[in-house]
């Protein structure tokens, strides 16, 4: 034990701060196999954080702070269950035997059966039955040791708004009596395809977020890459476990190069790729090879799309780009998680590798495709194809239209911008 | 926020370990690292051979100087190192704080140095 005079109450409050986030999802997750509620597990997880701070500020911080919140945790919880045992008035001779395996259950666990009741939570945190703001918020209060204020910043919602979001989702869970145990091998893909759902939308919120606004926005991509990282070591043998943590850590490897100096954004194929980060690249490229490694029976949806995200990490300068695989693995994801914006890349990739009349060929049916309707970059891909064939009055009709369609004035600019060119290479 | 946690150590008191010793210390390393990595913080990290193995480089007079190891006159060196991610400085202390070698005794260390981001 450190002496108390030489932490003040500040330098606790940050060290417990710390802590909380390494430690709390543990702590719910072994506390919610105990008392069968994450609800229940929540609360006494923060009692236990509460009465940790008020101990340490009068004692100073142990030498294994993550043990002791751990075991405050688990006295509150077999304090819980005594009480509600008693209550129920279960027979005398019951309870004495009930007390043997509990006070067994509460033996230290060890690191496989966290593990395991991690895994579980998560799966309960993303069960089918809640919403998906529900599945979200559940996950990163519990597992991403958010609080309520954070989730709510970086969602832009009040905060009453996740508390409630939040609430009901544990209320489901109850009411559902969703049982708090690890599906079924039947249902495990179907289950695991709920929990990517989840870490990837987390993903994507922080990645669309531009840079410059609040940073806890950005900061949900660290916060989806870690979810990643975890269930990729409790599942380790899942091909798409591996490939979506994969493609979110190609994509952060760009985060720095895709805005230019004055906030606008840069495409993929106009960035610096000097400013890609090496480190991430580099992992991605091995979490890739690693998921390709694990496929059973085709590769899965994040599979193709990390696969897609590794041609373009791989090829130094975009022009090195090997854009017919990259248009074979779109067809094949065509083929699997079929989407019109997975066929308009589809057409991007096959005008790059076989000429702009193969890529217009694909483009031109899903002018009526409804879902694109209000979509700028179909006009402004079937733009760019067109011009590429010469046919520059066709070029800036649909460029203009994509500018009409566009949802910022930033990305009206640009779309006009390429009007003009279009109009001048068509004097020419 | 990436933090590097380099392992420091005296080679000296590391060869004087019992293989016993040397076990249990291989082994509160590798549940180290499990823990790292099922926290989702481990971007990577490795351990280093042993400083009689480096050579260090530097200039003198415009020419190339060699010197090899082991570098007797200083009595800490690098064993290894470790490269995490986490969201605070104080997440990165905990973390440092709980690697084997911040754990041993004099005769070992753990420096936490916050990675510098280049502007680019």
């Amino acid at each position: 034990m450190s002496a108390p005079d030489t932490h003040s109450a500040d330098q606790v409050g940050r060290v417990a701060g710390a802590i909380w986030r390494i430690e709390s999802a543990k702590l719910i997750a072994v506390l919610a196999r105990l008392l069968r509620s994450v609800d229940l597990a929540e609360e006494l997880a923060q009692d236990a954080f509460v009465e940790a701070l008020e101990s340490w500020r009068k004692n100073g911080i142990p030498n294994n702070p993550g043990g002791w919140l751990m075991t405050a945790g688990r006295h509150r919880a077999l304090d819980a269950l005594r009480h509600t045992r008693r209550v129920e008035r279960k027979h005398e001779q019951i309870e004495r035997e009930q007390q043997g395996s509990l006070t067994a259950d509460f033996d230290e666990a060890s690191d496989g059966v966290i593990a395991d009741d991690l895994l579980r939570l998560m799966f309960v945190a993303c069960h089918p039955v809640l919403s998906q703001e529900g599945r979200v918020a559940l996950t990163l209060r519990l597992l991403g040791g958010l609080t309520t204020v954070e989730i709510g910043r970086a969602f832009l919602v009040p905060e009453a708004t996740v508390a409630q979001r939040i609430t009901r989702a544990k209320r489901l869970l109850a009411e559902k009596e969703i049982a708090y145990e690890l599906p079924q091998p039947a249902d495990l893909r179907a289950r695991l395809e709920s929990v990517l759902e989840v870490i990837y939308l987390v993903f994507n919120e922080g990645y669309l977020a531009s840079a410059g606004d609040d940073w806890i926005r950005p900061a949900l991509c660290e916060d989806a890459l870690r979810l990643g990282r975890t269930l990729s070591q409790l599942v380790p043998t899942e091909s798409e476990v591996h490939a979506l943590l994969s493609l979110m850590e190609i994509q952060a490897s760009r985060a720095h190069a895709r805005t230019g100096p004055n906030g606008e954004a840069v495409l993929l194929l106009d960035q610096d790729r000097s400013r890609w980060d090496t480190l991430l690249v580099r992992r991605g490229l091995e979490g890739l090879k690693h998921a390709e490694s694990l496929i059973q029976r085709g590769p899965g949806p994040y599979l193709l799309q990390a696969a897609i995200a590794g041609c373009h990490a791989r090829a130094a300068e975009s022009r090195d780009t090997d854009w017919p695989r990259i248009a074979a693995l779109y067809a094949a994801l065509m083929h699997i998680a079929p989407s019109p914006v997975v066929e308009l890349n589809r057409a991007v990739a096959a005008g790059m590798a076989f000429g702009p009349a193969i890529g217009l060929a694909i483009v031109d049916p899903l002018l009526d495709d409804p879902d694109l309707s209000d979509y700028p970059f179909l006009p402004s891909v079937r733009a760019d194809l067109l011009a590429k064939l010469g046919r520059f009055a066709e070029a800036k009709t649909a460029v203009e239209r994509a500018a009409a369609l566009a949802r910022n004035a930033r990305e009206r600019a640009l779309f006009l911008q390429r009007a003009a060119e279009y109009e001048r290479s068509g004097e020419r | 926020m990436r933090y590097l946690v380099l392992v420091g150590h005296d080679e000296k008191g590391g060869k004087a370990l019992s293989p016993e010793q040397h076990q249990a210390l291989f082994a509160a390393y590798q549940k180290y690292e499990a823990d790292l990595k099922q926290a989702g913080v481990l971007l990577g990290g490795e351990p280093l051979k042993g400083s009689d193995q480096g050579v260090r480089i530097s200039s003198q007079g415009g020419k190339r100087k060699l010197l090899d190891g082991p570098f007797s006159e200083s009595k800490e060196i690098i064993g290894g190192y470790f490269v995490l991610e986490v969201k605070s400085r104080d997440e990165a202390v905990e973390w440092a704080a709980r690697c084997p070698a911040a754990q041993l005794g004099v005769w070992s260390y753990v420096e936490l140095r916050e990675i510098q981001e280049i502007p680019r």
